[in-house]
């Protein structure tokens, strides 16, 4: 935990509000860019030899002597082995296959303001200045359900916050507000499960998946692909929430 | 790059003078920023972020926020949509704009 | 918190005629423009112009503006000037900032007469300190009276052009050239809509071919067929390479480039509310899905004048008037006026149109402006050329995807120059029709807002 004054050197270029007393700082703390994290994870799975198909809805998922059968739009696509990280989607597409995810819908709504020189040199989950500098305002937790509009009053709080902390902010302006919803378990932790009725079907669902993609692409890959025990996965089947097997 | 017409309009219309990078230009009262701006030798309002390439007022309505420039401190304001008035003090926009306690 | 029956977003001819016929009739209505007096794009500073040497060159369908925007003035709505709508909920509740600050109105309906902005035609060096559009010089025409200081090159294809040509000489201005960019229409499709528009609207047909006929006549030179344009400079355009359709390649010395390519309505405001858009290939531009008065897909908000689809300033007043004929019938009141029927609106409006069909076919925007080369920028906010978005396009990833991974759409213009050019990229890369490719999702604020000017809604309450 940092005072004031401690708080006061970390932000030299920018004023601290008056009501701001101290703060926690953490040294593994950091920002990643959830878009350029995606484009190279895209990127990397290719080079690596694996295919994406672009704008291919999965309708369902069905199993087929011992092989699981996804049907598309387009055909049917036969694996040996299917992993169901489709988000908010994923629960239908998992419960055919023995696998029960509970979590609900919680929208998060976040202002971004102008491009402004360098102020804040260290991330917050509340506000960040990002590499293309301009600064990140977030977010509100509300359960709207699938709505995914942006509102006037969740803009007006998150600017009085964010001036409350950064008086100097007053005046740069907003350009863009968005919101997204965030797939939230019952303890807000991932849910990793394995099929024990049909081998070779895994779910994966999460917030927070920026943060844990290091994870996501190689410990958890690996117990996937047969590699590594999956004992230390188990404690985060959706078991936990006592949930019964479909 | 424009000059004024002289027609009888132009002729009862009087004037101010605002200050654009500290150097005094002389605006029609009712005209804007950007009019004015367009009859300087350097008709330029702004850099840009990313690459750092001059733009100037392009589309006078609103929609292109090339002409986007500081106006009495305030950052990302269209010069096209700001009327002048006397003694205004606009700077054109080099960059990402500044923030912190001397703003 | 104002709570007005009506709130009419623009005040150009559409806006303007609106509040009239709802005012009189008794309506509460609420006028918000971004502009510092009425008239819209057209009639622009009309109320000191008219009467003066300057609004007799500007023409009679100029100066005729001023008899609306007096009877606006006197029609009993609220009028704000200078003041931005920067969002409208589902709900209807608006927030706006202007001299007063920043307020919330919450209408019972909302008409959106936004009119229309230029089509962003891109072409190598369209971003240097002396491109300009034809729209922009003209606004310096009328307000405060400035002209190009030397004879000036247009290059582009559409009415305006011609009659800013035509305005720009009349008030002692000179064209040095013009760069004809409009594709040659085959003769006998061109006929065949002339003909049967002549026969409604030869007075205007008349006023065009003279237009065309004096610029041939005044400017310095006259170049037909121009495909192909690249402006030359490097912090500030010197000059002018283009190429015509016979292939002939040549180079200008100038230091202003006045360019145009038509217009397109103005759907940022609209599609912020999720309200439904088709491609209008006739017009080769995105228009909201509209029934017969102005109603779109969200209940109650309606669309008039250029917003609603290209139509010109007479063809506004009449869908203008239409609308709010429609809203009284909604709110259970009658027009004031005995003339204001639904058939007197629907019978002039035809009127209005009947030249449109033939103008857009033969202001048919070139091909070549929808497919930029790979040196050009698409997105100037972000300066993204179209190389740039060569890779993410290979992968068919949808506008909103291609948005994300680019930032083409993302800057302070919220993709007003870019959404159609990267929209019809998309549609040539994945072989679709621009009427399967949806453009960007439009988000709030439709314009930049302070944070302090947010802030100060959390006081009225109004956080989350
Ligand atoms: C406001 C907000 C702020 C956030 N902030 C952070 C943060 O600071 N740090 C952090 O780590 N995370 C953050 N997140 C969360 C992060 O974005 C998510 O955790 C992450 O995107 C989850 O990844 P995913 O792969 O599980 O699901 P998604 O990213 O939702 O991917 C699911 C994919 O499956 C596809 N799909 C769905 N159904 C089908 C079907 N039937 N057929 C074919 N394909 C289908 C979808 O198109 C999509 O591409 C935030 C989220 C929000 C909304
Ligand atoms: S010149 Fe385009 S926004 Fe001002």
């Amino acid at each position: 935990m940092l005072s004031r004054r401690e708080l006061e050197h970390l932000y030299p270029g920018i004023r601290l509000g008056k009501d701001v007393t101290g703060g926690a700082f953490s040294a593994l703390d950091g920002h990643v860019n959830p878009l350029r994290l995606l484009m190279a994870l895209q990127q990397g799975f290719v080079d690596a030899g694996g295919t994406v198909h672009r704008g291919r809805r999965v309708d369902g998922i069905e199993v087929c002597g011992g092989q699981f059968r996804l049907h598309l739009k387009t055909g049917v696509v036969h694996a040996a082995r299917v992993v169901i990280a489709a988000g908010e989607a994923s629960r239908v597409l998992a419960e055919p296959l023995g696998m029960t995810l509970p979590f609900t819908l919680q929208r998060g709504q976040i202002l971004v303001t102008e491009r402004v020189g360098p102020v804040l040199p260290y991330p917050s989950d509340r506000i960040r200045q990002t590499a293309g500098s301009t600064i990140m305002i977030g977010g509100t937790k509300e359960n709207v359900g699938r709505d995914t509009g942006t509102t006037a009053g969740a803009a007006a709080s998150l600017a009085a916050r964010a001036i409350r902390v950064f008086p100097d902010l007053a005046r740069v302006s907003a350009v863009r507000q968005w919101s997204g919803r965030r797939v939230i378990t019952p303890d807000i932790a991932p849910i990793y499960e394995r099929s024990s009725r049909f081998p070779g079907a895994y779910a994966c669902i999460c917030h927070s998946g920026v943060t844990l993609a290091a994870y996501h692409a190689r410990g958890l890959a690996k117990r996937i692909a047969g590699y590594g025990s999956w004992d230390d996965v188990q404690q985060f089947s959706a078991r936990r929430f006592n949930v019964q097997a479909a | 790059m424009f000059r004024l017409l002289e027609d009888d309009r132009g002729r009862m219309e009087s004037t101010v003078t605002i200050e654009i990078d500290g150097y005094p230009v002389i605006a029609r009262i009712g005209e804007t920023v950007a009019s004015a701006l367009l009859r300087e030798g350097a008709s330029w309002s702004r850099t840009t972020p990313v690459s750092g390439a001059r733009r100037a007022p392009y589309c006078m309505m609103g929609v292109c926020f090339d002409c986007l420039m500081l106006v009495e401190g305030e950052g990302l304001v269209r010069a096209c949509q700001t009327l002048v008035r006397a003694g205004l003090k606009v700077q054109r926009q080099t960059g990402p704009r500044k923030v912190g306690p001397s703003c | 918190m104002l709570k007005p029956d009506l709130l009419i977003v623009g005040a150009g001819p559409a806006g303007m005629s609106a509040a009239i016929v709802a005012a009189r009739a008794g309506l509460k209505v609420v006028v918000v423009d971004e502009q510092p007096t009425p008239g819209g794009q057209i009639w622009r500073g009309v109320e000191a112009n008219a009467g003066t040497s300057r609004g007799r060159a500007l023409g009679s369908q100029y100066c005729s503006g001023l008899a609306t925007v007096r009877a606006f003035r006197e029609c009993g709505a609220v009028y704000w000037p200078s003041t931005r709508v920067w969002q409208i909920e589902p709900t209807l509740g608006t927030y706006v900032t202007g001299p007063g600050g920043t307020r919330v109105i919450a209408p019972r309906l909302v008409l959106i007469a936004t009119g229309a902005q230029e089509r962003p035609a891109p072409f190598r060096g369209w971003t240097l300190p002396g491109v300009m559009t034809v729209g922009a010089a003209q606004i310096l025409l009328k307000n405060p009276g400035s002209v190009p200081s030397e004879p000036v090159w247009i290059a582009g294809c559409g009415p305006l052009a011609l009659l800013y040509a035509h305005q720009l000489i009349r008030m002692g201005g000179a064209v040095a050239g013009f760069l004809d960019t409009r594709p040659s229409t085959p003769l006998r499709e061109s006929l065949r809509l002339a003909g049967r528009a002549v026969l409604r609207s030869s007075g205007e047909l008349a006023k065009g071919m003279s237009w065309y006929a004096g610029l041939r006549h005044r400017a310095g030179r006259y170049v037909p067929g121009v495909v192909d344009l690249q402006a030359l400079g490097t912090d500030r355009l010197e000059g002018v390479r283009y190429r015509t359709a016979a292939g002939r390649l040549a180079e200008i010395r100038t230091s202003l480039l006045l360019v145009h390519e038509g217009v397109l309505p103005e759907l940022h405001t609209a599609r912020s509310l999720g309200c439904e858009i088709q491609w209008d290939a006739g017009q080769a531009a995105y228009r909201p899905v509209l029934n017969e008065w102005g109603e779109c897909s969200h209940p109650d908000i309606l669309i008039a004048g250029d917003a609603a689809g290209i139509g010109g300033a007479e063809a506004a007043v009449h869908r203008g008037r239409l609308s709010a004929l429609r809203i009284l019938q909604r709110l259970g009141k009658v027009a004031a006026e005995p003339g204001m029927t639904e058939e007197s609106c629907r019978a002039a409006l035809a009127r209005a149109l009947a030249l449109r069909p033939f103008l857009d076919r033969v202001f048919r925007p070139r091909g070549e402006i929808f497919a930029p080369d790979d040196d050009t920028i698409v997105c100037r906010c972000e300066e993204l050329r179209v190389r740039d978005l060569r890779t993410v396009l290979a992968g068919s990833v949808g506008p909103n995807q291609l948005k994300a991974f680019t930032r083409a759409g993302m800057g302070s213009c919220q993709g007003r120059q870019c959404g159609l050019t990267v929209a019809a990229l998309i549609a040539a890369a994945e072989g679709r029709q621009m009427g399967e490719v949806q453009p960007f999702r439009v988000r709030p604020p439709l314009k930049p807002v302070r944070l302090c000017d947010l802030a100060g809604l959390a006081d009225e309450g109004l956080s989350s």
